[in-house]
């Protein structure tokens, strides 16, 4: 089983710049990719091609080995996407989310009920599992939306900027369930604005800037340049006068 | 930053919120216009200024008149700021502090109120004025008098459903309310100005005002604001049924569901009228379907991604739209029949027009469905209307 293909891929919003320019790149099997860019740099572009939400300009996008846009409702079955806003129902409750998650995603019921039970009791959910999600706090939202997006099982896992709202024991709770999935074979990628999420967790760091990848390291590569916060810094030294203003500030 | 300012800021906020168009608050303000010149000749062709004066009575009605149109417009007005109090809460944290900033914030709803008393009552007051000046000058101060009294009932309605319905429920069921008040109160225009309520009760109205409206209104506000701060009870739903998605839990759960039952009975009072019947079945058909539509749909169409990602999401929405299309659609054609047994060209374009509506929810942008929606609509009452035309003639 592949995990995320890109190659030559371009994009852009109407007749504007290109957010995305000729980046290729690829996220294998069992490993945690971590994509850095300062904002703007084209990370939920790039997320939002992979699950289909966009369609490229030019290029391939391939998810679990299944072409994206030729096969959008295949690639969307190995898929679980974590956007930046969650997709949930504010009127319905976290167990009715997920029971509608798992209609949409045709988990049979007999499946899906005894897997959003466990999910939710993973999360710390399990008390306020009738109450209606438009009460529920950023964090608790963002638990139900990652319990959504696993709810079906996916072999790869997009998630923009997972880690926010989260209390210390949901973000420790992520960062094993994370773990756990790239060791049995999943593919995982995901963007974060803290650096310390990327040196715990990621094996590999794609940097992004201008629409390219201009940097992709392992995990030994990054501890040698300093962890991420200095791969960043870097990142940041190379946007020009906005850079300098900050640093001399 | 003074008060005058930042009411002018929210006001223009609001109004561009509303209508993001220029051209389109432009429209909206010469349609006011136009509906209160409109109404002022209205009104001296039912009370002629000649050859008799005009009567206090006439004044009476027109301030009752005012007074419900502009609890109407006010609570239209008043229910973006319950749903959304967040520029509420911003205000606050400057220095005015929070009462003043509930007031700065009141200030689109003032402006919503202040719209029909001013371009109804004052074109009035001013023709008036030619034949009788001190019926008129009364007129504008039981104008002023009618719209205070306005913001407080609105005020106190939003803070009743805010407490019962919860914030975002009850601008809602405020929103839906205040739009067939005014409605209401404008259908009912000639009736009110013909009511003669009399010289004491005018006089009474004016005299109590001044007494009354100021320490009510701190009141009023007081508990506004009160449960605007309020925390609510977080909303609890039961077991799902596992298998089955949620949708038809979703439209219990919404209170546009109120505003389209507010429908029935403006529609059994159309359809008491004969010349209207023909055209009130083109609305039922066309826009009955897509109201009801838009009713389910409403949580997929603010959040498209969700059925794009989802790999059964156009499978899904394609057999909403046909379940709940066909259940809108069945009772509405049932009436059409009733209205025009026999007549079977109509009851064919008007059972088209209707079937293809949910074909429109495969358009994306919300314009285009819109403007496709408006053309199913635009042929619906054209045969009705020339259907009429048939059956007189025949008559």
């Amino acid at each position: 089983m592949s995990g995320v293909e890109l190659s030559g891929l371009s994009f852009r919003h109407g007749r504007g710049p290109d957010v995305l320019d000729q980046l290729s790149l690829e996220a294998r099997p069992g490993e945690v990719l971590g994509v850095l860019g300062v904002n703007g740099a084209g990370k939920t572009t790039l997320f939002r091609l992979i699950a289909g939400l966009l369609k490229p300009r030019v290029g391939q996008v391939r998810v679990g080995g299944v072409d994206v846009v030729a096969n959008r409702s295949e690639a969307s079955r190995r898929l679980g996407f974590v956007p930046d806003e969650p997709l949930l129902y504010p009127r319905l409750s976290a167990l009715e989310n997920l029971n509608q998650f798992a209609v949409l995603w045709g988990v049979p019921a007999a499946e899906a009920r005894p897997r959003a039970e466990a999910l939710l009791r993973e999360t710390g959910l399990w008390e306020e599992r009738n109450a209606w999600v438009e009460g529920y706090s950023r964090g608790m939202r963002q638990k139900v939306a990652i319990c959504c997006a696993l709810l079906h099982r996916p072999s790869v896992l997009v998630l923009d900027e997972p880690f926010n709202g989260l209390d210390m024991g949901a973000a420790l709770w992520l960062r094993e369930l994370l773990r756990a999935r790239a060791s049995a074979g999943d593919c995982i990628l995901l963007s974060q604005h803290q650096p310390e999420v990327f040196d715990a967790l990621v094996d590999r760091l794609a940097v992004l800037h201008q629409g390219r990848v201009v940097e992709l390291l392992d995990r030994a590569e990054v501890a040698r340049r300093g962890g991420t916060g200095e791969v960043f810094q870097r990142v940041r030294g190379a946007e020009g006068p906005h850079a300098v203003r900050d640093e001399s500030a | 930053m003074s008060w005058v300012a930042a009411a002018t800021w929210e006001t223009r906020h609001a109004l561009r919120q509303l209508l993001p168009w220029r051209w389109a608050r432009w429209l909206l303000v010469l349609l006011v216009l136009a509906l209160g010149v409109g109404l002022s000749v209205l009104v001296l062709f039912i009370a002629p200024p000649s050859p008799r004066p005009l009567e206090v009575g006439v004044v009476a009605g027109f301030m009752g008149f005012n007074l419900l149109l502009a609890t109407g417009a006010a609570g239209v007005g008043l229910s973006r700021l319950v749903a959304r109090p967040r520029g509420l809460w911003l205000l606050s944290l400057s220095p005015m502090g929070e009462r003043s900033a509930l007031r700065v914030a009141l200030a689109p709803t003032l402006l919503a109120a202040l719209c029909p008393v001013t371009l109804v009552g004052l074109p009035f007051a001013l023709l008036a004025s030619r034949v009788a000046p001190a019926v008129a000058a009364s007129m504008v101060v039981a104008g002023v008098c009618a719209l205070g009294w306005a913001l407080l009932g609105s005020v106190s309605l939003a803070t009743l459903l805010g407490q019962r319905l919860g914030k975002e429920r009850g601008a809602r069921v405020l929103a839906a309310l205040s739009g067939w008040l005014a409605f209401m109160s404008m259908m009912a225009f000639g009736a009110l100005v013909r009511l003669d309520l009399g010289t004491p009760t005018l006089v009474m109205f004016l005299v109590l005002t001044p007494l009354l409206l100021p320490v009510l209104w701190e009141r009023a506000l007081r508990a506004f604001l009160d449960m605007l701060r309020g925390t609510e009870t977080p909303r609890t739903a039961p077991e799902p049924a596992w298998g089955r998605g949620g949708w038809a839990r979703l439209v219990g759960r919404s209170s546009w569901g109120l505003a389209l039952l507010a429908l029935v009975p403006v529609t059994v009072v159309g359809y008491g009228q004969p010349s209207l019947r023909r055209a009130l079945c083109a609305l039922l058909a066309v826009q009955g379907v897509s109201a009801v539509l838009e009713l389910v749909l409403e949580p997929e169409l603010s959040m498209p991604d969700r059925l794009r990602l989802a790999p059964r999401g156009a499978v899904l929405r394609a057999r909403l739209l046909a379940v709940w299309g066909l259940a809108a659609l069945v009772p509405a054609l049932a009436l059409c029949a009733l209205v025009g047994w026999g007549r079977w060209t109509w009851l064919a374009t008007l059972a088209g027009a209707g079937a293809l509506v949910p074909f429109t929810y495969f358009i994306r942008p919300r314009g285009a469905r819109v403007v496709c929606q408006l053309l199913l609509l635009a042929v619906a009452l054209a045969m009705s209307g020339s259907e009429t035309v048939v059956a007189v003639r025949g008559d």
